[in-house]
């Protein structure tokens, strides 16, 4: 799957995670919609298991969810 | 993704339900269909969200995930009827 247009990837790439992309894409999480409800079982899921990693992911979805922000 | 679109896969062609579930990538799930009943494919077809929470899937991405097969299945299927 194609990640380069994608707002998920955008959003990865702008918090430095985008190596993460593809994975979120493969895993169903390709809107921001659906990635502000994203907690500690999607990230196992989606195979983001760096501690520094989950806490930067957890802390903007946190944001997404307060500013109901549409775009990145 | 237009599930109609002459490139689109043929969601209609799968031998099982197991093996649509790989084509996902949401393989992890085959066991709890099965435990749930859902065997065949016409079965699938007439999935719901709240189902899927039954059947063990209870990470939106996934059931997102899912249920966009779904639709596209029963889109194929009805295009399919209509030809």
């Amino acid at each position: 799957m194609s990640t380069g247009s994608n707002i998920v990837a955008e959003w990865l790439r702008s918090l430095q995670l985008g190596r993460y992309a593809e994975s979120f894409l493969d895993n169903g999480y390709d809107d921001l919609e659906i990635c502000k409800q994203v907690g500690d079982p999607d990230l196992d899921a989606i195979g983001v298991f760096e501690p520094s990693h989950r806490s930067r992911l957890l802390h903007s979805v946190r944001a997404l969810r307060e500013e109901g922000a549409a775009s990145v | 993704a237009n599930p109609l679109a002459p490139d689109a896969p043929d969601m209609t062609q799968f031998a099982s339900v197991g093996e649509w579930l790989q084509s996902l990538k949401m393989g992890r799930y085959a066991e709890g269909f099965e435990r749930g009943g859902i065997t065949t494919m016409d079965a699938v077809v007439q999935l719901t969200v709240k189902e899927l929470t039954a059947l063990g899937v209870t990470l939106v991405g996934h059931q997102k995930k899912i249920m966009n097969s779904v639709q596209a299945m029963r889109a194929q299927i009805s295009a399919n009827l209509s030809e």
